[in-house]
């Protein structure tokens, strides 16, 4: 019995480290061929380790691997499950990290403690690659402290062979007569700002309002909504949960939504027409990196548009570099996330980080909503 | 020969001995557990006002605002829930402590090690093997739906039912331990005493089993109750919106909205509402306890 | 007619029959004792009688009704157990009272006969102390008087005075005794303690190895035990083998000379004598006696109340006998023994010994 577990145990990992992968046959040749091309572009550099520090599950493996073979720095390549946990490590001013994923509402804070480095455009060149719309965001205002790495927006995923109607809007939350007929399919998602934000959006106020009395509206409209809901949820449940039929619609976050459609090709992904939270994770260099060179190297690497293609097509996640459309797979090139319509665009807010008050004002609204 | 002043130093030098042995353990606790539990009544007792800066605040508009606002439903909860739980392993836990006790020696084992064996899986893994069993597509439904005693899958999670069957799951065997050794210790031939008296079945386990098994009941009822009040795994797995217990608020309040003044005010009102209800317990439960061994 | 009646009782725990084929039957107001060694099977009869085992064969009796299958709480036995049990969590009133309790007695009619059995046992005003606050002596009086107050028509003690020491053992053998008497219960009461059966039997049962070897009245069994184990294991007695030649002729073949004894049986064969030491008279007191022999002092073990001497008659036969503190033995003295037909027993040899 024993062996037998063993046997299961290795069985288990081997596929898991396969589906990790995720990619067809077709596209492995694709990938074998774009990283030989990459393996001639590399220069090789002085400094001999870079220290990165990112969210887990958000890169692919081999791509560390070519990096390493081709400059000769030894990439040390740290993980970990939530921004909180990355921002104690880094605020400590102690992490001996070089390049640390940053979400782009926590820039501007890292940035007024002075933790992180102003780039050095000159060892950047492949920047020239970057999308004019994410040159300029509100988080880091020309780009100076941080680099665009992936991005997506929070909107719905859905279940197109089991909900009849399709979902445009934010309404097919929100009404009840829309969301009655789901009842206990649908679910929220957890991160109190999302919901609120979902609300707000919908009821034609941006994410970023704290007037008491739009928050109030939201309020009402989420307590409204409360017992249809299933729960309020995260990833790790939404992504199963709509992939196996438990949810029929959950406000998810479009790369999640992706990874569902794997395993549920009936799974869609929406951008209300409200507009909703557009999202980035940023590449940025600690100020006092051990490694800067090599930091920046890796941001190039990173930047290359080849690289960051296959980034988007094993993570499921836009890009913000315009140069790498040819080289995504057919289910990114269909992201309607990519190539959004101008009109579309312009509806989505980056979420701007709260003020104590209105950090205050969030809690009060969403203990209510919850509780 | 006896200079009082040594004598006096060697009797303080064995008084420190023991003292110096335990010392590594004193230490650990103070660092360990009593720091912090001092710095979160700092904070509960405290605010940062507009002006970032920390000062003392035992203000009572700040309980007002507490009592205003969802903890104290929140709190009735969790309460309910915990309660409930410890009612449910009780009248489930007892019939079958009561079977394993009763028991020879091989088979006594054998049981014993039935009841411990989910231990050695991570509470985790096992909340999740339950959420295999109750979801839309888990073995309940697909059993249901196969012997067509159903037409649509039923909604089994995310509800309370679902988190009372968690935390039951969960925390029976916390219950079956205290009370099994407790029945374990029941001398048998006080039970054939009472049925030389004219008590049967029914009236001896009321005059002597139960009273004799206090001692496991009140164990098992707190080793139940003081956790389940403040469990938020559960229910942020199996339950829907209306489970939002005191684990889970805290929880929101220290790492979501980072409020940690009025996350460790909830900390600390609950500890103390903990510590009440089981001293009050404790002493209901251990009148006239001074006997049974 | 008896109050307990047991016919043909078996009892097996896996392959051994702890209770092998026991009859007896116990008369109203008896005092009738189960005696024998650890393990022979007196406790598991007593305990089939109060209803806590069922005979596998046989019949059980109390008063006319058969009563095999009656539980033990419906059954009008009482019953004293070996450690007590009394309830812990309860005072002494409480114990005493439980009893009443199950019978739906009215309130103010146990508190009457709570204390009237607590002074019949010898404890008025303990009602409120606590059990583990009591002597083993009072422990003992509060579990009789738990089990009699319900004035059972039998009442059944599994060794009760074992643990306690000698003086209160013996203090409390006439206590039993007294309140036996005065109730007019009839007591059932196991023991291995010989002395304290022959104190305070009308009749004793005396088992071994599940079967039950004799019963008789104290004096019967001392004085006239019908198998070689009664007669082992009540008193000290001396064993001479030897053959029934003529019906009250013994011959032993380590005697200079046959036996005159008493025995109604006229059989011929191997049979065993039986002499207590204290039947044996030394000389020069020998006026009268039926059998005379010669004998060596081997051994003088002072006992306080009487000297036991090891004497040697002929070549290889060792008796015990008891004398007089008063007379001057000394070892390796020659003297004369006897006794009369009348005190010593023929006791028939097994079939399989």
């Amino acid at each position: 019995m024993a062996a037998t577990g063993v046997v299961g145990a290795a069985v288990g990992a081997v596929a898991g480290n396969y589906y990790g992968a995720q990619t067809t046959l077709t596209e492995e040749e694709n990938l074998r061929v774009q990283l030989e091309d990459l393996k001639k572009k590399i220069p090789v550099q002085p400094e001999n380790e870079v220290k990165i520090y990112t969210w887990s599950e958000y890169i692919h493996d081999y791509l560390i691997e070519v990096f390493k073979m081709n400059t000769d720095i030894n990439v040390v390549y740290d993980t970990f499950e939530s921004p909180d946990e990355m921002r104690a490590k880094v605020t400590t001013g102690q992490s001996g990290y070089d390049v640390v994923m940053v979400p782009d509402y926590m820039v501007p804070e890292l940035i007024d403690l002075g933790l992180l480095a102003e780039l050095d455009t000159v060892l950047l060149p492949n920047m020239i690659h970057l999308d004019d719309r994410f040159k300029n965001p509100q988080y880091d205002p020309g780009i100076k402290h941080s680099i665009p790495y992936l991005w997506g927006t929070t909107g719905v995923g859905w279940n197109s062979a089991k909900v009849t109607d399709p979902v445009t809007s934010w309404a097919d939350v929100f009404e009840p007569e829309r969301v009655k007929k789901y009842e206990k399919t649908v679910t929220m998602l957890e991160e109190m700002r999302e919901p609120i934000g979902a609300a707000l959006k919908y009821l034609g106020y941006s994410i970023n309002d704290v007037d008491e009395g739009h928050l109030n509206e939201a309020k009402e409209l989420l307590l409204a909504q409360k017992p249809y809901l299933a729960k309020y949820t995260g990833a790790l449940e939404y992504i199963p949960g709509l992939a196996g039929g438990r949810f029929m619609i959950s406000q998810a976050y479009s790369g999640d939504v992706f990874v569902a459609t794997d395993d549920n090709p009936d799974v869609k992904y929406t951008i209300p027409k409200e507009g909703c939270t557009v999202w980035a994770d940023n590449m940025t260099v600690l100020k006092n990196a051990a490694h800067p060179v090599a930091a920046h190297a890796w941001i190039n690497y990173i930047l290359d548009p080849t690289v960051i293609a296959i980034i988007s097509n094993v993570r499921y996640y836009a890009n913000p570099n315009k140069d790498s459309f040819p080289f995504l797979s057919d289910r990114m090139a269909n992201d309607p996330e990519i190539n959004l319509p101008e009109d579309v665009y312009r509806k989505l807010e980056w979420l701007n980080p709260p003020t104590q008050e209105d950090l205050q004002k969030y809690q009060d609204i969403w203990l209510e909503v919850v509780g | 020969m006896n200079d009082p002043s040594q004598e006096i130093a060697r009797r303080k030098r064995r008084q420190l001995s023991p003292l110096l042995l335990a010392s590594p353990t004193v230490v650990y606790l103070a660092v360990f557990f009593f720091a912090p539990f001092a710095i979160v009544l700092l904070y509960a007792f405290g605010m940062i006002d507009i002006l970032r800066q920390f000062r003392f605040a035992l203000t009572f508009e700040f309980y007002l605002d507490f009592f205003n606002s969802v903890a104290p439903s929140i709190f009735a909860r969790s309460l309910l829930m915990a309660f409930a739980t410890t009612v449910a392993c009780l009248v489930l836990g007892y019939p079958m402590s009561y079977y394993i006790a009763v028991k020879s020696g091989r088979q006594k084992d054998t049981l014993m090690l039935l009841v411990i064996i989910p231990f050695w899986v991570s509470f985790l893994l096992r909340t999740y093997a339950l959420m295999t069993i109750l979801d839309v597509n888990g073995i309940i439904n697909v059993a249901l739906l196969s012997l067509g005693l159903i037409s649509k899958p039923l909604n089994l999670m995310y509800n309370m039912q679902a988190v009372l069957l968690g935390m039951i799951y969960n925390y029976l065997p916390f219950m079956i331990l205290p009370l099994y050794a407790s029945m374990e210790k029941l001398d048998r031939s006080l039970l054939e005493a009472a049925g030389s008296l004219g008590a049967g079945p029914t009236r001896s386990f009321l005059h002597v089993t139960l009273p004799l098994t206090r001692s496991g009941i009140g164990a098992g009822s707190i080793l139940v109750f003081v956790p389940a009040v403040g469990e938020f795994i559960i229910p942020q797995l199996l339950g829907g919106t209306e489970s939002f217990m005191i684990g889970n608020l805290i929880w929101t309040l220290f790492l979501k909205t980072r409020n940690l003044w009025f996350g460790s005010a909830v900390s600390v009102i609950l500890i103390a509402l903990v510590v009440a209800m089981v001293a009050l317990y404790m002493k209901y439960v251990t009148k006239g306890e001074e006997m049974a061994i | 007619m008896f109050e307990v009646e047991l016919v043909e009782i078996v009892k097996r725990f896996g392959a051994v029959a702890a209770v092998d084929h026991v009859s007896l039957g116990v008369r109203k107001n008896e005092f009738y004792s189960f005696l024998g060694p650890s393990g022979c099977g007196k406790t598991t009869t007593l305990r089939i009688i109060a209803g806590f085992e069922e005979p596998d064969e046989g019949t059980l009796k109390l008063g006319q009704i058969v009563a095999n299958d009656i539980p033990p709480y419906k059954r009008n036995v009482g019953m004293v157990f070996q450690h007590l049990a009394l309830f812990p969590h309860m005072t002494v009133f409480d114990n005493i009272a439980f009893g009443l309790k199950m019978s739906n007695v009215p309130k103010d009619e146990i508190r009457r006969k709570v204390e009237q059995s607590l002074e019949l046992v010898g404890l008025p005003g303990f009602e409120d102390r606590r059990i583990h606050q009591l002597s083993g002596g009072q422990q003992q009086r509060v579990g009789i008087a738990r089990a009699m107050v319900k004035e059972p028509g039998v009442l059944l003690l599994d060794e009760p005075l074992g643990p306690l020491d000698l003086k209160i053992r013996q203090h409390m053998q006439i206590e039993l005794k007294r309140i036996q008497k005065q109730v007019g219960t009839t007591f059932i009461y196991v023991t291995h303690d010989q002395g304290e059966a022959l104190t305070m039997s009308d009749n004793i049962a005396v088992m071994n190895m599940g079967r039950v070897e004799q019963i008789g009245s104290p004096r019967e069994i001392y004085d006239t035990p019908k198998t070689q184990f009664v007669a082992n294991f009540i008193g000290e007695t001396n064993f001479l083998e030897g053959r029934l030649v003529d019906s009250g002729v013994f011959e032993c073949r380590r005697l200079s000379h046959s036996v005159l004894v008493e025995s109604d049986e006229e059989h011929v064969g191997g049979c065993v004598l039986s002499v207590r030491p204290e039947r044996v008279g030394i000389s020069p007191d020998l006026k009268g006696l039926d059998n005379l022999f010669d004998a060596k002092v081997e051994d003088l073990v002072y006992q306080g109340s009487y000297v036991s001497v090891s004497v040697k008659l002929g070549d290889d036969l060792t008796m015990k006998i008891r004398a007089n503190p008063a007379i001057p033995l000394k070892a390796d003295e020659r003297i004369r023994i006897g006794w009369n037909k009348a005190d010593a027993t023929v006791i028939r040899l097994e079939k399989d010994e």
